[in-house]
């Protein structure tokens, strides 16, 4: 091989091993993040790992299922289906949707059925701890909420805007496959646990 | 093995923008003001020079508000503490979701017998439509415009930018007008919420 082939060789090497890393790292869950639309999913997308503290209050633990001190990962609870909801304090549209979660959570805890197989947790993206628990304050938010200050679970979901949600399924066993995304709000709790449980396959189609 | 520096050229190319792709990252912004933020890169931390310190009395002023009054720091003289709170210009990053945090947080004003005022350089119309965005009912604090004479308020509190945007800074003052607190920010990041609860408490300590 002469010089000149060789160069050209390393240099679109180097080009694809950019391109690689930009779309590995930066974009986060490319399918989803990119559209701004709401989607499902029926093939197999693994949900980004990243790691969260396991909660201090024990009842949060329970609800999650988790037990001990340091960190978990979504894939880690005890459930079939996690509803992440990505928000922040400083969001307008988190604030007026809040009530409307809590009732997404509520029906489910009244359900026998469901409220082993669903969990929900929130991730108050570039939130400190002060602001994340001020906002789970005002808004009587009922399930366990992690300050995600550097934005670095965000970053990961590829969640460009709050609220954003995330349906899971898990196995508890470190499974986390990514089956819903809604990029904003929804304005019927019901209709939106309906869609988490056609599109979970909890329910059937 | 030595590189040829066209090669390194084009790697140092590549990095740059990798770089530049990481850092334009917008991420967790509120979808409220999806698509109508005007993306103003990252700006100089801050651009102008202090003039004034904890412990001066704080300069009055007398502003419109987005409601159509007039609103003067002596109003609150022997009733309440303030805070006002600068931010750079509407239908920016950061600036967008500062105040709907306060929006939220009107307990923790409350609770500390404090006001807020948030003061931009913008006109009024463009101030109304902004913080219409922000909430279905209005803010509980008065919004005021800063506009004309153009930025004189900032102007007299030191944080007017060479641009005509101001800093995003906060000031703490209590009843009797005196300033107890100041933080001028960096322009690119939101104050922690916390920070100014606790500038807050220190006042009551008092």
């Amino acid at each position: 091989m002469n010089n000149d082939k060789r160069r050209g060789l390393t240099l679109l090497i180097v080009a694809a091993a950019l391109f690689t890393f930009v779309l590995t790292t930066h974009a986060g869950a490319p399918a989803f993040a990119q559209t701004g639309q709401k989607l499902y999913s029926d093939t197999k997308i693994t949900l980004p790992a990243f790691d969260l503290p396991i909660p201090q209050d024990q009842s949060e633990k329970d609800y999650l299922g988790l037990s001990g001190k340091g960190t978990f990962k979504i894939g880690q609870i005890k459930a079939q289906v996690v509803i992440i909801e990505v928000f922040s304090l400083y969001c307008p549209y988190c604030q007026v949707q809040a009530p409307l979660v809590s009732e997404v959570y509520q029906k489910i805890q009244e359900s026998p059925d469901l409220k082993e197989k669903i969990k929900m947790i929130g991730i108050a993206a570039t939130n400190s701890a002060f602001e994340a628990k001020s906002f789970k304050e005002t808004h009587h938010v009922p399930f366990p909420v992690f300050p995600d200050e550097e934005g670095d679970a965000a970053v990961a979901l590829g969640v460009k805007y709050t609220p954003t949600f995330i349906g899971v399924r898990v196995d508890g066993k470190g499974s986390q496959e990514q089956f819903y995304w809604l990029p904003g709000v929804f304005k019927d709790s019901t209709r939106f646990l309906e869609e988490i449980l056609k599109t979970s396959g909890l329910e059937q189609r | 093995m030595k590189l040829p520096a066209s090669l390194w050229k084009c790697f140092a190319c590549a990095v740059i923008t990798v770089i530049m792709f990481s850092s334009g990252a917008a991420y967790g912004e509120s979808a409220a003001f999806k698509d109508n933020i005007y993306p103003v890169g990252k700006l100089a931390p801050r651009d102008s020079s202090p003039i004034l310190k904890v412990g001066d009395t704080a300069p009055d002023f007398t502003l419109p508000s987005i409601e159509g009054s007039k609103v003067s720091l002596h109003d609150y003289r022997d009733r309440k503490n303030v805070v006002i709170s600068f931010v750079p210009a509407a239908w920016t990053p950061v600036c967008s979701d500062q105040w709907p945090g306060y929006n939220v947080s009107k307990k923790l004003f409350e609770k500390h017998d404090a006001i807020l005022l948030g003061i931009t350089v913008d006109n009024i119309p463009t101030l109304y439509a902004w913080t219409r965005q922000m909430s279905p009912d209005k803010l509980w604090f008065p919004v005021l415009s800063d506009f004309y004479p153009h930025g004189a308020v900032a102007s007299k509190y030191g944080v007017l930018r060479s641009s005509g945007e101001s800093e995003r800074a906060l000031f703490v003052i209590d009843k009797k007008g005196t300033i107890r607190y100041i933080d001028i920010h960096d322009i690119n990041k939101r104050p922690r919420l916390e920070d100014l609860v606790g500038a807050l408490e220190l006042l009551d300590k008092q």
